[in-house]
């Protein structure tokens, strides 16, 4: 949907963007300051908490870790409010709009099975107000006004053309009906409808205000979603009736537990000879201790309460025990992020 | 998982003078950024002599009551980021 914002929301917003952008510079100068301190991988703890520990007594007089501190507690607790600011200013004029989109093709309908996990009211993922159903229109704010325009240009490379890009993975082209779980806004969903154009296309999420974002942006193209409110944990939808299930950046978003259930579920809702794709953030167990130690510490300041105990699970195995066969778990196309499992099914 | 594992950098997030500064570094952004659009808005249509009309500019009560319901605004937002933010209150 083609908006302008006001000049206060738009300037607001690119000031918040751009602040973020300009927090790379402090990095390297941050781990030149860690080395200097004398921890590098042999002296780095192997304990987790004491290694957050260690660095931060590190680098107690580094006016560059001071910086990014700042810096990063301003962007993180006002990215939500300023989005949310911008689109207060135009809502009077995108209201009828936004409402007018929710009619069409694409439904919302309860999932039969449960509505929302206990851990989605854990904490404000990211930090922002009330986490995904903080304002009336948190899905617009968020799909259109935080991840177009601020995490967009806050993360390395195209994050629209990777949703596409990883669906090369799957071995298959004749999926009859996707689900897709954490739907969200629909940025995902729509790479699905394009890679699969003769599928049908399930989703689900437990935040109606994301969900809503999701019809919106598919009725706008006349597409067909059937979208279920609810969790993808226990979904109450009948066993063997998808080929494919599927979710970006959902898993490190929710527990440990939470990861298995899907993935059991997922075994259950597929048909034989059905597939999973799940993409997420690097695995710990992919990266060295300094680098383990900086996503830990983004996660902790960032609103991300479930990133350690999901980043640390081996997907692999966890897909196994679910039942799944010819099983991957790896960075896409041999780098580290996104990272895939991939799990088929048997027949 | 918790911010108490790193006590020095808890405490540079903690200090509300850095985040005032940025809240006004960001509200400043924001008028500047106008100034910018309204100089050149007003110089595609040949507008000249402004700085010494705004310096004689004197506003009348409907213009005054908009400037100061934009202040008071102003002073809400720079109260609110001397508070804790609102993840963090007890
Ligand atoms: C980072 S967003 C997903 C982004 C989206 N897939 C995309 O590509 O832009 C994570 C989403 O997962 C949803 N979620 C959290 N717990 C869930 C659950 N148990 N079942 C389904 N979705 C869940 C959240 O509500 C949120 O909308």
């Amino acid at each position: 949907m083609e908006f302008q914002l006001k000049q206060r929301g738009r300037a607001s917003l690119h000031f918040l963007s751009d602040l973020a952008v300009s927090t790379s510079r402090f990095k390297p100068r941050i781990d030149a300051d860690i080395k200097a301190a004398g921890l590098d991988e042999a002296t780095l703890s192997d304990d987790l908490d004491e290694r957050l520990r260690q660095v931060d007594a590190a680098l107690a007089d580094s006016p560059a870790a001071a910086a990014l501190a700042a810096l990063t507690e301003y962007s993180g607790v006002n990215h939500g409010r300023v989005a949310a600011a911008a689109f207060d200013e135009v809502r009077g004029e995108l209201e009828p709009r936004l409402k007018a989109l929710m009619q069409g093709p694409t439904t919302i309908e309860p999932i039969p099975g449960e509505r929302r996990p206990s851990y989605a009211d854990a904490a404000w993922i990211h930090r922002t107000t009330g986490g995904w159903d903080g304002h009336e229109y948190q899905g617009f704010i968020h799909g259109e006004l935080i991840h177009r325009e601020y995490v967009a240009r806050n993360y390395p490379g195209d994050i629209f053309a990777q949703r596409r890009q990883i669906l090369s993975v799957l071995p298959r082209r004749d999926y009859q009906r996707i689900f897709e779980i954490g739907t969200s806004s629909g940025h995902y969903t729509l790479q699905i409808a394009a890679e699969f154009p003769q599928a049908e296309i399930w989703g689900c999420d437990p935040s109606l205000r994301m969900l809503e974002q999701a019809q919106r942006v598919a009725n706008e193209r006349g597409l067909h979603w059937r979208l279920f409110h609810g969790s993808a944990d226990r979904t109450g939808l009948d066993a063997g009736s998808v080929d494919l299930v599927t979710s970006y950046i959902v898993l490190h978003e929710i527990p440990r537990e939470a990861i298995h259930a899907q993935l059991r579920e997922a075994y259950r809702l597929l048909r034989p000879g059905g597939d999973i794709l799940f993409s997420d953030v690097t695995r710990y167990a992919a990266l060295n201790k300094a680098g383990v130690r900086w996503a830990e510490y983004n996660a902790v300041h960032g609103g991300e309460p479930f990133w350690r105990e999901s980043a640390s699970l081996d997907l692999a195995e966890a897909a196994r025990a679910a039942g799944f066969v010819n099983v991957r778990s790896e960075g896409f196309g041999g780098g580290i992020y996104p990272w895939f499992v991939y799990g088929h099914k048997p027949s | 998982m918790s911010v108490e594992l790193t006590p020095h950098d808890s405490a540079v997030r903690a200090d509300r003078a850095t985040q005032l500064a940025l809240t006004l570094a960001r509200e400043l952004w924001v008028v500047k950024d106008r100034l910018l659009v309204l100089e050149s808005m007003l110089a595609s249509e040949g507008f000249a002599g402004l700085s010494a009309r705004l310096d004689a500019f004197q506003p009348d009560a409907a213009t005054r009551a908009s400037i100061d319901a934009e202040r008071k605004r102003f002073i809400a937002e720079v109260t609110a980021a001397l508070d804790s933010p609102p993840d963090r209150q007890a």
